[in-house]
């Protein structure tokens, strides 16, 4: 399998303000995260705020450059581009972002903010291709004139993901494209991007802190904590059986599940002061002292479904 | 509702924007008991979270507001009361948090600031007194280091903590009930756990009750006693939560609970989006959901009042269809 997106050991610092003298902090928004996206497929990024999702999203785009690893798409590295092929390539590679709010440009009629995305890119940029990208969305041709405050919030979701597949992608990074919405007008933006990958065997990033949406909508999902994978396999798998501690927690915790309560205690630490060892230690009922000493490798535990728990002997 | 009058009632309470032009609550009749958690569940518009604003007359001057019904407390209406008197009862008798605790909170003061401004407030404490309560009642919220956290300024907490801030401070004044305004819709899963767990021991511990808007069914089958659904101003149905969401007695509490993806009888993953938009601002005279719903039929365009069904109730003439 030839993958659309390769992320190979990817990494993402941010320096922080010095505080006195010493060495620079730096904040580990992702460490070391590997990950493939297949043509047409639609890989799900769990994990709470301040997990590294985001950031792992604009990595992939090129959007902000990876500090350590490589990020390759349809073959070729990100990092080695020159600006003007970097542009060329994201016409292939878009994104959908969770306020529609505060995505579109208030003053400007919806249309002339998919006119101006198809412009940018070099493609035909008439009436007829603004109508088309409306329409494929469930919205009028005739909305084309209208501003943004004329519309909904699940309205605004659908320009925003309008303007994104305008230019016909091969990659979409949805961040929490859902989040800011009601259950009732989510249900139908999932089904709009469902539909739409079908229609255009679209591969998809798709990123959420609401693992039943995930759960809809994923072939594959990577659990992330402090910016590192805690778990990743197939949508199925984790769901049903999984296998790292994070992950059971997480699902535990969604709203309306059966499985038995597996309560974390305290928030997500600093990703400028993370625990040694295990990242997770300190919120995990398992931890043992082992845990404070080493990093768990990521590691296979099925074909293609992996954790980074030291732990064998749980039942989760 | 058992034998004992509620603590809070509402009796035909509309409200209206804009001198009445716009109708944003028709008619709801709500009660809650002591110690009883009524979630109160909807969409954006349908009238759910200016119920609650109303219960406290929460409202701008500018809006033009028009309520009418009565919302009784403890016997007395609230909507008849002088605003000295009510100002009273907020704070006091009715604590209330919302959505986002951090345009709740005052960024330029500390915590044990705000928290303690609230029981001198309340309960007439002086400055020092006051700081130790608020010290106690941060502790009783379960916030993380709550001495240091005393002189910590709102931006230097997460969604999570500042929400357990607005929970302390409501909590001030032992409030004989508390209204949360969509209180973990701004967070995650795993601190949505913490804060529902945490509000479900207050409840137990003072005998509060709780009103609980939300536009998530799911986080309601964890909290509620009862639920109202509420659709374009109305309350379409109303019982017993483990009722209503195992038998819904309206059609749109059955495509809300189909909105969200869960696991079908295939074992696939399934969800079922509502066709169309809640009507805005002028309401058909018949069902309100029927020009969305998949069981309309003629009769539908008649005014549709709400049926008794055992001891719950529907605004649907075809819920037997349901059942």
């Amino acid at each position: 399998m030839s993958a659309l997106l390769e992320l190979d050991g990817v990494s993402r610092h941010f320096p922080q303000p010095r505080r006195g003298f010493g060495r620079r902090p730096v904040l580990r928004a992702v460490q070391d995260v590997s990950l493939q996206v297949a043509p047409g497929e639609v890989v799900g990024l769990v994990g709470e705020s301040g997990s590294g999702k985001s950031t792992l999203g604009r990595v992939a785009l090129g959007l902000l450059p990876a500090t350590a690893g490589r990020v390759r798409f349809a073959g070729q590295d990100l990092a080695a581009l020159r600006p003007r092929e970097l542009r060329a390539l994201r016409r292939q590679m878009q994104m959908v972002f969770q306020d529609p709010f505060a995505s579109l440009n208030r003053s400007r009629s919806i249309g002339g903010a998919i006119a101006e995305v198809l412009k940018l890119h070099g493609l035909p940029h008439g009436t007829t291709e603004v109508a088309a990208a409306l329409q494929r969305v469930g919205l009028e041709a005739s909305d084309a004139t209208r501003r943004p405050r004329q519309f909904s919030g699940g309205q605004r979701q659908r320009i925003a993901i309008a303007r994104a597949l305008a230019v016909q992608p091969r990659f979409l990074v949805a961040d929490e494209p859902v989040s800011a919405l009601d259950v009732s007008v989510q249900a139908g933006i999932l089904r709009l991007l469902q539909e739409q990958r079908g229609a255009l065997g679209l591969a998809m990033l798709f990123i959420s802190h609401d693992l039943t949406v995930v759960e809809a909508m994923a072939d594959r999902v990577l659990v992330l904590y402090l910016g590192r994978v805690m778990e990743a396999g197939p949508a199925a798998a984790i769901f049903a059986a999984p296998r790292h501690p994070y992950t059971a927690a997480l699902l535990a915790a969604a709203p309306g599940s059966f499985r038995a309560k597996l309560d974390l205690q305290g928030e997500i630490p600093s990703p400028a002061a993370p625990p040694s060892g295990c990242v997770f230690r300190t919120r995990c009922p398992f931890a043992v002292a082992e845990c404070t000493r080493v990093v768990p490798v990521l590691r296979n535990v099925e074909q293609r479904h992996a954790k980074a728990c030291i732990r064998d002997d749980l039942a989760l | 509702m058992s034998g004992a009058a509620p603590l809070l009632e509402l009796r035909a309470l509309s409200v209206g924007f804009r001198g009445g032009a716009i109708q944003a609550v028709d008619g709801v009749d709500l009660a809650i008991a002591s110690g009883e958690t009524l979630a109160v569940v909807g969409e954006s518009g349908s009238g759910k979270s200016v119920t609650a604003l109303a219960i406290l007359r929460l409202f701008g001057r500018e809006d033009g507001v028009v309520a009418r019904g009565q919302v009784l407390f403890q016997g007395e209406d609230l909507l008849a009361l002088p605003e000295a008197a009510l100002r009273q009862r907020r704070g006091r008798d009715i604590g209330i948090i919302f959505q986002d605790p951090g345009a709740s909170l005052n960024p330029v003061f500390t915590v044990g600031e705000q928290v303690a401004e609230a029981v001198r407030r309340h309960q007439g404490l002086a400055t020092k007194p006051a700081l130790a309560r608020a010290l106690e009642l941060l502790r009783e919220v379960g916030l993380s280091d709550p001495e240091a956290r005393l002189r910590s300024y709102p931006h230097q907490l997460s969604g999570g903590m500042r929400q357990r801030v607005m929970i302390a401070i409501a909590l001030a004044c032992a409030p004989k009930l508390l209204i949360a305004d969509e209180p973990t819709t701004a967070l995650d899963v795993t601190i949505q756990a913490q804060i529902l767990k945490l509000l479900q021991a207050l409840q137990a511990r003072t005998g509060m009750a709780l009103l609980f808007i939300t536009h998530d069914l799911a986080l309601v089958a964890e909290i509620a006693d009862r639920i109202a659904v509420m659709y374009a101003g109305q309350v379409v149905e109303s019982g017993r939560a483990a009722e209503v969401l195992a038998r819904p007695l309206h059609p749109y509490t059955r495509a809300l609970l189909a909105c969200r993806p869960h696991r079908g009888p295939s074992g696939r993953v399934e969800f079922a989006p509502i066709p169309g938009a809640p009507p805005r601002g002028r309401f058909p005279e018949g069902c309100r959901f029927a020009a969305r719903c998949a069981l309309a039929a003629e009769g539908c365009a008649a005014p549709q009042p709400l049926l008794a069904v055992e001891d719950r109730a529907t605004r649907c003439h075809r819920w037997g269809l349901l059942a």
